[in-house]
């Protein structure tokens, strides 16, 4: 017989280094064209960062993210943005290209505000154009702005760094301390089919929820959050690393060390919710990590909830849901005849 | 070794060329050709990043004998657009729907896919997974890679196709913007460290360890240096600064100097002429050890009496987290539930095996290759080399994934040496192989729980014991341990907490960073506790959630109070709103 459960899983998932500092920084050049040049040491493996922090960088400017380019990891270039890791280069070197921004943006306030003979607290800037808020028809280009600025000697660049705020050292004895900055949160939920039988299992989808702050780029966080949860998955039920008695590997490539493909994929609908976070640029926290974490979790539950066994190791293997399937099955008996 | 003259049609164009027997399609079009966008993941043809098309059929180049495209068409994927103006609508459409991640696998994926839509040029998306279950990708998840395919197969069949909806409009924050990165990650244009070359360049292989605990007793290099073409025999006496490395701990060793602690730990390097030449001879280099009892189960390994993996102990960390009064806690609790759970090592698997190339430039030597944190690679060779941090320069190249398998170094250091020796550029990269058995792995965790809440649900108390096998050397070990500790409870409000979380040298494969840090390893055991605590309280899963989750104003396990920024319980809401 098959049967099918529900499980869902909770997890949340602090920010950057635990309880050390991790900083980063970053240089943003705006050019005469009104285009703009950003550099950041933060590695791009994939996730997106080089993407994100182009919109970052354009967001805090107000010109379109088309208009950014960006150098990232190369030592002799760009400034130091610590490791792509622990979830934080959106979070982390997102603040310091924020901040460089920034630090160009009041440059071309001042200078909107000398020349429209406006207050400076009037003024923004958006789509490519410094103005008068609520009378867009009095606008000039960001990139005159820039020309203007440079002919009086003023280059449009600037230096942010940024640290996750109060990371402090955990107390050795009680580990009281604060080790993250900011956290992100996270409930997925797997939908398995289960043969009663065999102990064999599908998993049919996945919910995945993330509180990512704010979304940069929405689709960017959807396929971090598909992504970690296919990986998730085969954490769950395929993966491991085996070796002999002599410390020899027995998995050494794909054949043995199996990863989910095409088919081992069920569908996954990513739900993104956006619960600002102060200290992130533009609310916006990290994604790389936590979409991985709950889905074993959550298969689980969903198990339990279709055949009433918990498993106790990972990967849940059909040989595994078998056995518990026959130990509940012999203790009935057992409480049966008693 | 005989060559032959084949003739064949290669993206349009007719070739001739001169080939070995043995030559692989794949060595033909990357390194006679130079046609660098058709990658090797694996070299076994079980990850589909060098599938080509022969004849319009989707194969793999890495154990396909070029001979055997004489007078055949081949297409890779450079031969996919007309200009990288001009792409394939799979190729926009991969960008558009943002399947394209690290793009390490998407060259492959892009020819199984365009092979398949010839023969089927309106198949359902179950057809599409058939099609590709051959190309792995570790990035994406496969979902926007088949909704990319369909859309440019009805792009392909003329018919027209909805844009996806924005979330937000207005700025820049909130688009769903393509790559900035992305087209020559398309047109297989982009530059993996594997792809790059330097004229005269020479190539580094390895001498491994075969024990998992030995004393090295001599390194004999003599016959491997004798080979024709080999350059240098490199072990730890030709380490110019400090030989120890690490990430938190320096541990490790460029080289192995005395001791080796796991099978795959680098012990010489060999710089050849090409790398046919540095494999063969790595394995002419004589190396005799004294073989120790190896520790592979960390409980055994943090016992008193167990032998000393390290000489400081085996016990690489022990984090405590002492919240209120746990003797308290369990007294007031109306309902206990204990777990006891296991995890299992496991790898990153990015499609990209490591590569990295060295050279000179005047004073400044460079370093071009995969990396999650050129900065911190940097200060380590430098310090390796005795050089001014300022004169290493590391340049990331596009790095195909990393999920935290890329920040420690792999072979960065290697070549850096090689080059520093030689003066000449100096090239590794990993087999499939090598990478698993060298790179670093995710934590296995044992796992011992203990968490009591009163009637109505309230959790009171919870104590964890978390034992991770950290391997034979530290790596990030003392911070996925410090993570595992603070994760430990999940996003629950717990007044009474302990916790001991120990982070234990073994013989086994170093353990290190891997997504989720130590997180992944909790959920499992905390979670189903959650429920069963929920199930002994008549409450759901959702609101045994609901009743304890973190909100504004809640403490964690770290007695942190949070101030803002809390969307715990929005996540749970979301989720349930999908099954009630």
């Amino acid at each position: 017989m098959k049967k099918r459960g529900r499980g869902i899983a909770s997890i949340y998932f602090g920010m950057g280094n635990t309880a050390k500092p991790n900083p980063s920084s970053a240089y943003v050049e705006l050019l005469e064209d009104g285009s703009c040049v950003v550099r950041c040491g933060a590695a791009d493996i994939g996730q997106g960062s080089d993407t994100a922090l182009c919109q970052i960088a354009a967001e805090a400017l107000g010109i379109s993210a088309e208009r950014v380019s960006i150098k990232s990891a190369d030592t002799l270039v760009t400034p130091e943005a610590g490791y792509s890791s622990a979830s934080r280069q959106t979070y982390v070197s997102g603040n310091a290209v924020r901040l460089a921004a920034e630090q160009v943006r009041q440059l071309l306030l001042r200078e909107g505000a000398e020349v429209m003979e406006a207050p400076l607290e009037d003024l923004t800037i958006e789509n490519d154009l410094v103005f008068v808020k609520g009378s867009p028809s009095r606008s000039i280009r960001v990139g005159e702005l820039c020309q203007r600025l440079r002919a009086r000697g003023i280059l449009t660049s600037g230096a942010g760094f940024f640290n996750p705020p109060t990371p402090e050292a955990l107390d050795p004895e009680t580990g009281a301390g604060i080790p993250y900055g900011a956290y992100s949160y996270a409930t997925q939920m797997v939908e398995v089919e289960v043969d009663t039988e065999t102990g064999e299992f599908e998993v049919l989808r996945v919910v995945a929820a993330h509180d990512v702050g704010r979304a940069v780029n929405p689709m960017a966080v959807e396929a971090q959050i598909e992504g970690g949860v296919i990986m998730g998955l085969g954490y769950a039920t395929m993966e491991e690393m085996v070796w002999d008695d002599k410390g020899r590997l027995l998995t050494p490539n794909f054949r043995t060390y199996l990863i989910p493909t095409a088919l081992d994929a069920p569908p996954v609908k990513a739900v993104i919710v956006e619960e600002p976070e102060p200290t992130g640029p533009f609310g916006a926290k990290g994604t790389g990590e936590p979409p991985a974490c709950p889905t074993a979790a959550a298969l689980i539950n969903a198990i339990y909830d279709a055949v009433g066994v918990t498993i106790s190791s990972l990967p849940v293997t059909a040989e595994k849901v078998y056995q518990a399937l026959k130990a509940k099955s012999s203790k009935e008996r057992e409480r049966s005849l008693c | 070794m005989s060559e032959r003259s084949i003739t064949f049609t290669l993206n349009g164009l007719k070739q001739t060329v001169r080939v070995g027997e043995h030559r692989l399609l794949i060595d033909l079009l990357r390194e006679d050709l130079g046609l660098t966008g058709t990658k090797r993941g694996c070299g076994n043809g079980e990850c589909g990043a060098c599938t080509v098309l022969i004849n319009g059929d989707p194969v793999a180049s890495c154990i396909y004998p070029a001979v055997k495209v004489d007078g055949r068409v081949v297409m890779t994927v450079e031969g996919l657009a007309k200009s990288p103006k001009d792409l394939h609508p799979l190729q926009t459409w991969f960008l558009k729907l943002g399947a394209v991640q690290c793009g390490f696998c998407i060259p492959g994926i892009l020819m199984s896919a365009k092979g398949f839509l010839e023969r089927r040029p309106n198949p359902t998306a179950e057809e599409v997974r058939q099609a590709l279950v051959g190309n792995l990708c570790r990035c994406g998840g496969y979902q926007k890679i088949i909704a990319a395919v369909l859309a440019a197969a009805a792009e392909l069949r003329g018919e027209s196709l909805g844009e996806r909806k924005e979330m937000s409009g207005g700025g820049a924050l909130g688009r769903s913007l393509p790559k900035l990165d992305g087209v020559p990650k398309v047109t297989g244009a982009a530059q993996f460290a594997a792809d790059l070359r330097r004229p005269g360049m020479l190539y580094g292989a390895m001498v491994w360890s075969p024990h998992p605990h030995a004393k090295i007793v001599e390194i004999d290099s003599k016959r491997a240096l004798s080979e024709e073409g080999v350059v240098a025999v490199l072990t730890a006496k030709d380490v110019p600064g400090p030989n120890a490395y690490g990430v938190i701990v320096k541990d490790q060793s460029f080289l192995a100097a005395e001791k080796v602690r796991y099978v795959g730990e680098p012990v010489a390097l060999v710089i050849g002429r090409d790398e046919f030449i540095a494999r063969l001879a790595a394995e002419k280099v004589r190396v005799s050890y004294e073989v120790l009892p190896p520790l592979f189960d960390p409980r055994e390994a943090m016992k008193p009496e167990a032998p000393k993996i390290h000489d400081r102990g085996n016990i690489l960390i022990h984090r405590k987290i002492r919240k209120g009064d746990i003797e308290k806690g369990f007294r007031q609790a109306e309902v206990i539930v204990e777990r006891d759970f296991t995890t299992q090592t496991v790898e990153h698997a990015y499609i990209e095996p490591e590569a990295a190339l060295a050279f000179w430039e005047g004073e400044m030597l460079v370093v071009h290759c995969c990396s999650q944190g050129p900065h911190y690679h940097r200060q380590e060779i430098a310090r390796m080399l005795n050089l001014p941090i300022s004169k290493v320069r590391v340049i990331q190249a596009t790095t195909g994934g990393g999920f935290g398998g890329k920040i420690d170094l792999s072979l960065q250091h290697f070549v850096a040496l090689g080059a520093f020796v030689t003066g000449k550029p100096v090239k590794m990269v990993w087999t499939r192989e090598e990478s698993f058995r060298t790179s670093t792995k995710r934590h296995a965790f044992y796992l011992r729980y203990r968490v009591g809440a009163t009637r109505d649900g309230r959790l009171c108390a919870a104590y964890a014991e978390i034992i991770g096998n950290t391997g034979a050397y530290a790596s990030f070990g003392p911070a996925v341990i410090t993570r595992s500790a603070t994760m430990a409870l999940g996003p629950y409000d717990c007044p009474n907490v302990h916790v001991d979380a120990y982070g234990v040298y073994t013989n086994s494969q170093i353990a290190g960073a891997m997504r989720g840090f130590g997180a992944p390893q909790m959920s499992p055991c905390h979670e189903p506790i959650m429920d069963e605590i929920g199930r002994r309280c008549g409450l759901s899963p959702l609101e045994i959630r609901r009743i304890n989750m973190l909100r504004v104003g809640s403490s964690t396990v770290t007695q942190q109070v949070l101030t803002a920024g809390v969307g715990a319980l929005e996540t749970l809401e979301k989720v349930a709103a999908e099954i009630e």
